[in-house]
């Protein structure tokens, strides 16, 4: 088993960890329960970290965020950095759980990109903040897409009026709705600025300028998430009637979008892979 | 010493009676005087509530007061006739007494299960016991238990779980749709006592405003002023014709009007969504007939629950309190039987002490006659006489003892400590019999 395997392993098992104690305290309200939680998801977050941490020392900030396990691991560890904040804010009570468990699915398929990408001409200074901006963007939608997950759950409990048990143990609608609506705000600008450093490398690449790079998966997939995003910040400040469940309904479908361009078709994307 | 409660409470005493037997503050710390003065050698805890009057004490085992003795105190107390008291209430003595107050303090034995006030009431009965120096060992180990047991019960079982009352729901309903109050309105349509309460609970979020709104206005005003003096709120009446223009900018609705036909039709709230820029809406319609035309309901941005939908909510609750029940029970005779053990080791250790000297004092008169008579009898056979009998007495003392400790854990060690003293005419400190773990009930609850 190689490091890179045995880290994305340790961190899948934390964060997986988490998410089972944090919803059992959801359900107990127990404080040991809760500080479980709390430790294994600061384990997670730390192994994957550390191990970025030490790439980028040992490689350099290019070689590593050009490595698609390193970048997975990075978002895994923003996505599970914002569950642990959210544990801070008594709004967002519950949606800890979730946020740990879509972290532990990230940490897995870092596993699976975990085979080192060969080195291309044409990399330079700003394909970091390319990389990074990816990665923090799409932790923005990710966590803003499981925030609004958690929004269609609520809602379909206070609607059916079945499970209201669970009343005081969730976060509220509004709540919800707002935290989806900050991860949005945040996640536009930069996954924008992604895309645009993202032409910048197409221009420098020689190696790719002369292909059809547009039809790249990943860049049409990212292009379909990113006017999904614009529409979806147009309307929650134009159109009042793209609020509540439909906007909650965007952020998830965006969400998906997001996870496939950056999981399936950057894997068999030829510019990406 | 044995412990006993006398007392009635919600189930077995009307109304009419408890609050007669109600005792105030000042009452109580009058009345646990009186008895100190009564009964200096008793230890005893006066637990009054709306829905019980009990008094817990303990007692030498053939001391005071007696059952009988502490009605008629109450009685006396509240110028009332003990045998008017008595067929309403209960008596429980040792293990049923002590399994009666590990009820009581875990709100098993209360009129909504599972509610938290009788702990702080019973806490607080306590120390006001204390502070008449009415706590001794017993009550204040027993109690000590009993706050123990409580809180393991809250913590482990869902007892304490949920809510119970419409208007708590209502609250949490609430809660659930909106995270911040102080930039919400609420809208009260009616004037209902029902509507009352239930706006009373929600007041407790401390929304920014409030609106009342009634077919006869002056209710409205009267409903207004109360709660302005209550909550320092801003509160408007504003006219019954307009309230559905109102919905636009309100976020909570209460409505509670005795109408007979719906006050709001699903056409009549057509235009209110766009108007409110298809904010969340949460309307609570506790009238009968219902208030809300369920078509307002399909709207995806109005959450509309009726008192049906609230009361299902305090049943499931009650239901999943209810299942905790045999939970609750078996973690409250597992420390019974804790609790009796560690009393009765206690209560026990005087009569081995005094069996024990009671047998070395036979040997020594023994010893004090023989050792004259024996002129040629050297140091060596002095000593092994001497050695002798002490092991005979080792040696009847083992069985005894041995047996008491085992019987400890079957709560019978105090019947064979009894038969003990009575047949070695043991002495034991205040020249009584150790606590018998034996348990007997009366009355009403028994």
């Amino acid at each position: 088993m190689t490091a890179p395997f045995i880290i994305s392993l340790i961190g899948a098992i934390a964060l997986g960890v988490a998410a089972v104690f944090a919803w059992a305290a959801l359900g107990r309200q127990s404080r040991a329960t809760s500080a479980v939680a709390g430790g294994a998801a600061s384990v997670g977050v730390l192994a994957n970290a550390i191990y970025v941490g030490w790439a980028l020392a040992d490689h350099g900030p290019i070689e590593t965020f050009r490595q698609y396990h390193e970048a997975t691991l990075l978002l895994a560890s923003l996505i599970a950095a914002v569950g642990v904040g959210t544990r801070f804010a008594p709004s967002l009570r519950g949606l800890d759980g979730l946020l740990f468990l879509l972290a532990a699915l990230v940490d897995l398929l870092a596993l699976a990109l975990s085979s080192p990408a060969t080195a291309s001409p044409g990399y330079h200074g700003w394909f970091i903040s390319h990389g990074l901006s990816f990665a923090i963007s799409g932790a923005c939608f990710m966590v803003g897409g499981m925030s609004a997950v958690a929004y269609l759950i609520v809602h379909r409990i206070l609607r059916r009026k079945q499970g209201l048990t669970l009343m005081g143990k969730v976060p509220s609608l509004e709540a919800l709705d707002r935290f989806t609506r900050w991860m949005l705000t945040i996640g536009f600008p930069i996954f924008t600025y992604g895309i645009l450093t993202g032409m910048c490398g197409v221009a420098h690449r020689k190696d790719i300028e002369q292909t059809a790079w547009y039809l790249d998966p990943t860049v049409l997939l990212s292009a379909a998430a990113w006017l999904v995003y614009a529409w979806l910040c147009g309307s929650l400040v134009l159109r009042p009637q793209i609020r509540g469940r439909r906007a909650a309904a965007l952020a998830t479908w965006g969400m998906g979008l997001v996870a496939v361009a950056y999981f399936l078709m950057g894997w068999v994307s030829p510019i990406h892979r | 010493m044995r412990t006993l409660i006398t007392g009635c409470n919600h189930r077995y005493a009307p109304v009419a009676l408890r609050e007669k037997l109600a005792f105030d503050e000042a009452q109580m710390v009058e009345a646990l005087r009186r008895f100190h003065e009564a009964f200096p050698e008793a230890e005893a805890v006066l637990v009054s509530t709306c829905n019980r009057v009990e008094f817990y004490f303990a007692r030498p085992v053939h001391g005071h007061p007696r059952i009988g003795e502490v009605i008629e105190f109450i009685a006396r107390f509240h110028d009332l006739h003990a045998a008017d008291l008595s067929s309403a209430f209960y008596n429980h003595e040792d293990a049923e007494a002590i399994r009666h107050l590990f009820r009581v303090t875990s709100s098993l034995d209360s009129m909504v299960l599972g509610e938290s006030q009788i702990l702080s009431q019973v806490r607080t009965a306590f120390e006001a016991a204390r502070r008449q120096n009415l706590i001794g060992t017993n009550l204040g180990d027993l109690f000590q238990r009993a706050f123990a047991v409580a809180k393991e019960i809250h913590t482990r079982t869902a007892i304490a779980t949920g809510r119970v009352s419409v208007g708590s729901v209502a609250v949490d309903l609430a809660r659930q749709v909106f995270s911040r109050f102080d930039d919400k309105t609420v809208l009260m349509v009616g004037a209902g006592k029902m509507g009352e309460v239930t706006l009373k609970h929600l007041l407790a979020t401390r929304p920014r405003r409030l609106w009342i709104t009634n077919r006869s206005p002056e209710k409205a005003h009267d409903l207004a002023d109360r709660i302005r003096r209550i909550h320092q709120l801003q509160v408007q009446v504003i006219p019954f014709e307009q309230w559905i223009a109102h919905l636009a900018a309100a976020d909570i609705a209460i409505t509670s009007t005795g109408s007979r036909e719906p006050v709001l039709t699903a056409k009549q709230f057509a235009p209110v969504p766009a108007r409110r820029q298809y904010r969340p809406l949460l309307i609570i319609d506790i009238a009968v007939p219902r208030d809300i035309d369920s078509a307002v309901g399909k709207q995806d941005s109005v959450f509309l629950y009726n008192i049906d939908d609230l009361q299902i909510v305090t049943e499931a609750t009650l239901i999943q309190r209810r299942e905790a029940l045999s939970c609750c029970q078996g973690i409250i005779e597992s420390h019974v039987t804790d609790y009796l053990q560690s009393r009765t080791g206690r209560d026990l250790g005087p009569v081995l002490q005094a069996l024990r000297d009671r047998l070395q004092g036979i040997s020594e008169q023994e010893l004090h006659w023989l050792l004259p008579k024996l002129q040629n009898a050297s140091a060596h056979d002095r000593e092994m006489i001497e050695r002798m009998l002490h092991r005979i007495a080792q040696k009847i003392l083992h069985h005894p003892t041995d047996l008491l400790r085992r019987k400890i854990t079957t709560g019978t060690a105090g019947i064979y400590a009894d038969t003990l003293a009575a047949l070695f005419a043991l002495k034991l400190e205040a020249d009584e019999p150790p606590a018998s773990p034996a348990s007997n009930s009366s009355g009403p609850g028994a």
